[in-house]
């Protein structure tokens, strides 16, 4: 007998996070927390915040830039890659040689990846602030940063691959945009409160629409599974839910992903072979400055044949062929709020093509039952270096 | 008598309360006895001073955070406005204990009663307690 699609690893995640939403947000805003990770002196001494992790670490980072470059006072807030932070900045391009400063805030989840740890111990070196967003107290990252904001993500059973951790992470960096910006006058003694209620009541603004996402998703599924090919289209911060998306697909059915915007695709990725074979998603949302070339860069994906989801929160038609998931909006003054669940359709789809298409996650493991399938290459001793990977950073 | 009443203040503002305050005494109905005033926060205060002049307000402010500035290293980290806020509250007072005659205040000509706010903005509660005399 086939497995229940919805009762997969990564479906399960999804349906869980607007129930796990409040107690999250309480242990990221805990003040005790913050003022122990962020004394009032280190928030003064920040000048510049960098962000950065593997793989959706880097989307999560991407995705709440914005509220610290708006709410926090400094001089620039970038997300980038760890590697080129450790082999391709100077200490010059890096910082402006105050003490403290610029914080450079990493995440891994599990605390052990490589390069996470080399971007940590060149932090240090520098004399910057290294700071670690981390489920794990007492991994590496937590051991060699200056101090580390543990997640303490409530648990449940078989949260693999990690995508309750991708919100704690986002909710996490949120807390700390929240505790700088308070500190330094930008936000007022209220704000703290007003930001956990709107994280927290937009979260589970999604309950109610869930299993008609849901759905609609996994029919869209059925018509989906065997494709090998997707593409994921995001402009502006979406980019980073597309790079998501594309994350997960590569992770649960081992698929060939692409992420890229709505003027790049155009350019390139609109010319592969058999546009009919390749699931093309688009996160599409009306107060996007670039909404009008998203709109025309779904058209012609519909023109040739492409099988097209959109992700949007408006009401406009794109044809008979497209299927469209209309997400709640964001209330008034916090259009932040939206990357925190704005990935829920594509890793459903994501989930629900790796049960009905009978794919392993990450080649390896049989969602149910989490064996792994001894034969697999990709876990071998060895081969899989994102623990093991040599730590060796330029200053 | 117990009245509650919140009033919205800004970023360092010094709202007047005297007339809300007047205002629960004439509800009261009562002509002679006692009015306390109390501010129930942590991070602003209560102060009886003049309205003739708003610039000795504004001294009032600047002389307060030259004396207890904003600044990193209070033992309290939750932001320096409120470590600071914290002490300036102690220092004013919270309370105003008033004599009531004629169903008034018995206040100066140019005296009021100024909720200080050292944090903010925010909504602030206060609670005015009017006993008649026996």
């Amino acid at each position: 007998m086939k497995n229940n699609p919805k009762d997969s690893p990564l479906c399960n995640q999804v349906f869980s996070l607007p129930g796990m939403v409040e107690e999250q947000v309480e242990i990221c805003f805990s003040p005790e927390q913050l003022e122990q990770i962020l004394p009032i002196k280190d928030c003064f001494d920040i000048r510049k915040v960098f962000l950065t992790g593997c793989g959706d670490s880097l989307a999560a980072a991407g995705n709440m830039t914005p509220i610290i470059e708006k709410y926090c006072d400094i001089m620039s807030c970038k997300a980038l890659d760890p590697i080129t932070f450790t082999r391709y900045m100077t200490k010059s391009d890096i910082g402006i040689g105050e003490p403290n400063s610029p914080l450079v805030l990493s995440i891994s989840a599990g605390g052990e990846t490589a390069r996470v740890v080399e971007v940590l111990k060149k932090a240090s070196e520098l004399g910057a602030f290294p700071l670690v967003i981390t489920g794990k107290p007492d991994s590496t990252c937590a051991e060699t940063a200056k101090k580390a904001f543990i997640m303490n993500t409530p648990k449940m059973a078989n949260d693999f691959p990690g995508l309750r951790s991708y919100l704690a992470n986002m909710i996490g960096i949120t807390a700390i945009a929240c505790r700088l910006g308070l500190v330094r006058g930008v936000l007022k003694p209220e704000d703290p409160q007003n930001w956990k209620n709107a994280i927290i009541n937009y979260v589970q603004s999604y309950e109610p629409v869930m299993e008609q996402i849901s759905d609609k998703i996994l029919a869209l599924a059925e018509d989906w599974k065997d494709f090998r090919r997707f593409d994921f289209i995001g402009d502006g911060v979406s980019r980073n839910a597309a790079l998501f998306a594309q994350e997960k697909f590569y992770e649960v059915t081992g698929s060939i992903g692409c992420c890229s915007d709505s003027e790049d695709f155009c350019h390139i990725n609109y010319f592969v072979k058999d546009p009919e074979t390749v699931g093309t998603v688009f996160f599409a949302y009306q107060d996007q400055p670039s909404y009008s070339r998203i709109k025309e860069t779904i058209g012609s994906c519909v023109k040739i044949g492409r099988p097209v989801l959109v992700i949007t929160d408006a009401d406009d038609d794109f044809g008979p062929d497209v299927t469209k998931i209309i997400l709640p909006v964001t209330p008034a003054g916090f259009p932040w709020l939206r990357p925190l669940m704005d990935y829920v359709p594509a890793a459903l789809l994501a989930g629900y093509i790796a049960e009905v298409g009978e794919r392993k996650y990450f080649n390896s493991y049989m969602a149910h039952t989490f064996a792994r399938d001894a034969e697999s290459k990709f876990f071998a001793p060895g081969t899989l270096t994102l623990k093991t990977s040599m730590i060796n950073y330029i200053l | 008598m117990l009245f509650r009443r919140k009033i919205h203040t800004e970023f360092k503002g010094y709202p007047s309360i005297t007339q809300d305050v007047s205002d629960c005494l004439a509800e009261s109905g009562v002509r002679e006895g006692y009015c306390c005033v109390m501010i129930p926060h942590a991070t602003a205060a209560l102060a009886i001073t003049s309205f003739w002049d708003p610039r000795g307000l504004d001294d009032l402010v600047d002389e307060l955070d030259r004396n207890i500035p904003t600044r990193v290293s209070y033992k309290n980290q939750s932001s320096p406005y409120d470590a600071s806020g914290h002490v300036k509250s102690v220092l004013l007072g919270s309370t105003a204990l008033l004599p009531v005659h004629n169903g008034k205040l018995v206040l100066g000509s140019s005296q009021g009663l100024v909720l200080m706010e050292f944090d903010g903005p925010r909504t602030r509660d206060f609670t005015v307690m009017i006993n008649a005399a026996e």
